[in-house]
């Protein structure tokens, strides 16, 4: 290994070492700085070398906080420090961007970790990291109207509608939409009792939109996610809805007209 | 719902998808009542004054008209996140790049505004 490269894996390692839980004496650490830095007046190298690698935790913690931000609230500070620096334990930075950072959160908070509220904690994580899914995705030619009218009628329930990519169609088990919101506009929260609720979030241009669903439109929308043809994920809603059948028509022309407006299609596919 | 006939419900959608959202292009009011814009600062350059009001929330963006949600993010430059933010160290690193139509080979993104990106709310 080159000079150069030798004390650039050095200090990487001590950078984060600390977070990734290979520890190091106190004499181990001051022998070793030794060797690459010097002191200030008022420093040892160690200590140097100390500001860097606090500052890329404090770094990686602030990633998480923005991503999560609602989870941070919802948990307080001193809790979050805490299941942050568990996280990185687990999952630590492997990439020179820090983007997917927080993608495994929701999975994390379903594990062993224990902190107070972890239920509703792990609901909003959900939510927050499809946010974040959206938010990152490339950008999809959006389906249109004029598109769909060209199409053959007779083939439509057979195809499938492509969705536009990050688009995520979830269930919860809080009003996670409600609290994300009311937690971000620093509203009165609602109720944080375990309620259903059904929400797709999506990007359309430039903005991360989010929309609660009923539970039929969200078996539909989920299905046409997972790519069923159009008649089977509607087939797939049908199951689901127990009122006036007329409602249930009203309710699919509303939705798929609102869908295609908003811009959750990116192209129609034939089976 | 067994006597519902689905091929009644996918002409309904058919239909629906031509025709589009009821009022759609003049239903902002009644859209941003039911719809939740996310979001959160994820710029490269959150927090630099020359980010503000350099327009990103105006690109499509109903619900987010006249809304706090705005304030202080639009337009910043680059949707990369490094953990070299504050230092120096950001210059070369690429993040500028992405998503980012006049950053790209600028000096770590300061003050350099005006790039799109996306926001939530």
């Amino acid at each position: 290994m080159k000079p150069l490269e030798a004390l650039e894996h050095w200090l990487q390692g001590e950078i984060v070492r600390p977070h990734e839980s290979r520890s190091k004496s106190r004499a181990e650490r001051d022998a070793s700085a030794a060797l690459h830095v010097k002191p200030s007046r008022t420093l040892s190298p160690a200590q140097r070398v100390e500001i860097y690698s606090d500052m890329y935790f404090e770094r990686l913690v602030e990633i998480l906080s923005e991503e999560y931000s609602a989870v941070c609230s919802l948990a307080g500070h001193d809790d979050f420090r805490r299941m942050a620096r568990a996280y990185l334990r687990e999952h630590p930075s492997r990439h020179w961007s820090l983007n997917n950072l927080g993608r495994k959160l929701p999975e994390f908070l379903a594990g062993k970790f224990r902190i107070s509220r972890k239920a509703l904690l792990h609901d909003i994580a959900r939510m927050e990291c499809a946010m974040s899914i959206a938010f990152d995705a490339e950008i999809d030619t959006v389906l249109t109207s004029d598109a769909v009218g060209r199409l053959d009628p007779a083939d439509f329930a057979t195809q499938r509608l492509v969705c536009v990519s990050g688009l995520s169609v979830a269930s919860y088990d809080h009003a996670a939409n409600s609290i994300v919101r009311a937690v971000r506009q620093s509203e009165d929260l609602p109720s944080l009792d375990r309620r259903r609720t059904f929400t797709v979030v999506w990007r359309k241009e430039w903005t991360v939109w989010r929309l609660d669903l009923t539970e039929p439109m969200y078996h539909i929308l989920a299905a046409l996610a997972r790519g069923l043809p159009i008649s089977a994920a509607i087939a797939e809603g049908t199951r689901r809805f127990h009122g006036d059948p007329a409602e249930l028509q009203a309710e699919i022309s509303r939705s798929f007209g609102e869908w295609i407006t908003e811009g959750m299609f990116a192209s129609v596919e034939k089976e | 719902m067994a006597n519902v006939q689905v091929n009644t419900l996918v002409a309904a959608a058919f239909a629906a998808l031509i025709a589009g959202a009821p009022l759609a292009g003049c239903a902002t009011e009644k859209k941003s009542s039911h719809m939740e814009a996310s979001a959160s600062g994820k710029h490269a350059c959150k927090g630099m004054n020359a980010c503000k009001g350099m327009g990103a929330c105006k690109s499509g963006n109903n619900g987010c008209a006249g809304k706090n949600s705005c304030k202080g993010k639009g337009g910043c430059a680059s949707a990369e996140k490094h953990s070299c933010k504050g230092m120096n160290a950001c210059k070369g690193q690429g993040g500028c790049s992405t998503g980012n139509n006049g950053c790209a080979g600028k000096n770590s993104c300061k003050g350099q505004g005006g790039c799109a990106v996306p926001v939530k709310h």
